[in-house]
């Protein structure tokens, strides 16, 4: 398992955003330009999250998977991913599945699960 | 064999300390609500003594106003901009939300946690105003949805909405401002609501206890 350092983004106000600005929004992409990834994210507004991607082939025969994984920081955004990933080789695409967890006062959650299979609904960070 | 004797010993003592060094797991997909003590979970947390979104809350009316926040025409339903009314969002389950006879005025709505294609937002926060508890967010995680778990310390909670398990917290210093929070949660839902002020007050748990069994109340009469 790998761990790979955050990224604090500052994104300028757009007309639409589809990541979260008053409110953590979570989500994952897969086979998007070679990133699969899956990430947490609110705006300007940090908390104890970590994240947990795991990139597996779409070949149910095949059981290569790899898991890209954050440590627990406290940070505005929290990141697993890889770039410019190659295609599989025993399969024709990557699945993407993130864990996005959160440490309270008191409580350690794992907030929602997510899936995708391609850049997913969201087309960026920036709108 | 002194120098032996003396490895062995730390070696041991090596092994009982990680056999009995108990860090929590984390927790599972629809792996529901569990209740360890405090020191069974894990360490990797970050005190604060100022909540990051005392500010948020507090300037909310303002960001209201602002026009890119005025979408009542953006037809883009999977941005999360602020919104007057959770109509304007796709939501991917029956959302009621905070019944409106027991505060003041909801400022907006914004999308929470994940989006799920063809169905929408698993959570919604709506952000309210309260003569009593002030700037307030309400917000619900959906979890037959997100397969969200919790791992709650049991010094922490009490049963106070409902019989619901419950947590509830205060941060802040009086130079900076406070924040209060109480969640309760149940086999369908998360829930949270957290209002910030700036100065201490004892009552707000007691009124935040009770909006909460509103809540209840108001979405169990509500349910489709």
């Amino acid at each position: 398992m790998e761990y790979f350092k955050y990224v604090i983004l500052i994104s300028s106000i757009a007309s639409t955003s589809h990541a979260g600005l008053y409110a953590p929004t979570m989500h994952s992409r897969a086979n998007c330009n070679g990133i699969n990834e899956s990430v947490t994210w609110q705006a300007n507004v940090p908390h104890n999250w970590r994240v947990d991607s795991y990139h597996w082939e779409s070949n149910q025969n095949s059981k290569k998977e790899h898991i890209k994984s954050t440590k627990w920081a406290w940070t505005t955004i929290a990141i697993g991913y890889c770039l410019t990933e190659p295609p599989p080789k025993e399969s024709p695409m990557w699945i993407v599945g993130g864990y996005h967890y959160k440490f309270n006062h008191d409580d350690q959650r794992l907030e929602a699960s997510t899936e995708a299979i391609d850049c997913n609904v969201y087309d960026g960070w920036w709108g | 064999m002194m120098k032996n004797k003396t490895n062995k010993f730390y070696f041991l003592v090596l092994i009982f300390f990680i056999l009995n060094c108990k860090a929590s797991e984390l927790p599972k997909p629809d792996g529901g609500i569990k209740i360890i003590a405090r020191n069974e979970m894990i360490h990797n947390r970050f005190n604060y003594n100022v909540d990051p979104e005392f500010k948020l809350l507090q300037s909310i009316q303002l960001i209201a106003l602002n026009p890119i926040n005025l979408l009542a025409n953006n037809s883009d339903f999977m941005s999360t901009h602020l919104r007057k009314s959770a109509d304007e969002m796709k939501i991917a389950y029956d959302f009621n939300g905070i019944p409106i006879n027991k505060i003041n005025e909801i400022i907006g709505v914004v999308p929470y946690l994940t989006y799920i294609k063809d169905k929408g937002w698993t959570g919604v926060r709506q952000f309210f105003i309260s003569n009593s508890l002030n700037n307030c967010y309400y917000q619900e995680n959906y979890i037959i949805l997100t397969h969200a778990s919790v791992i709650l310390a049991k010094e922490a909670v009490t049963y106070s909405v409902n019989n619901k398990v419950t947590l509830y917290h205060t941060v802040g210093e009086n130079n900076s401002g406070f924040t209060y929070t109480i969640d309760w949660f149940d086999d369908q839902y998360f829930r949270t609501i957290k209002c910030s002020s700036n100065k201490l007050d004892k009552n707000i748990k007691t009124e935040l206890i009770e909006l909460a069994k509103d809540i209840v109340k108001y979405n169990d009469e509500n349910k489709k």
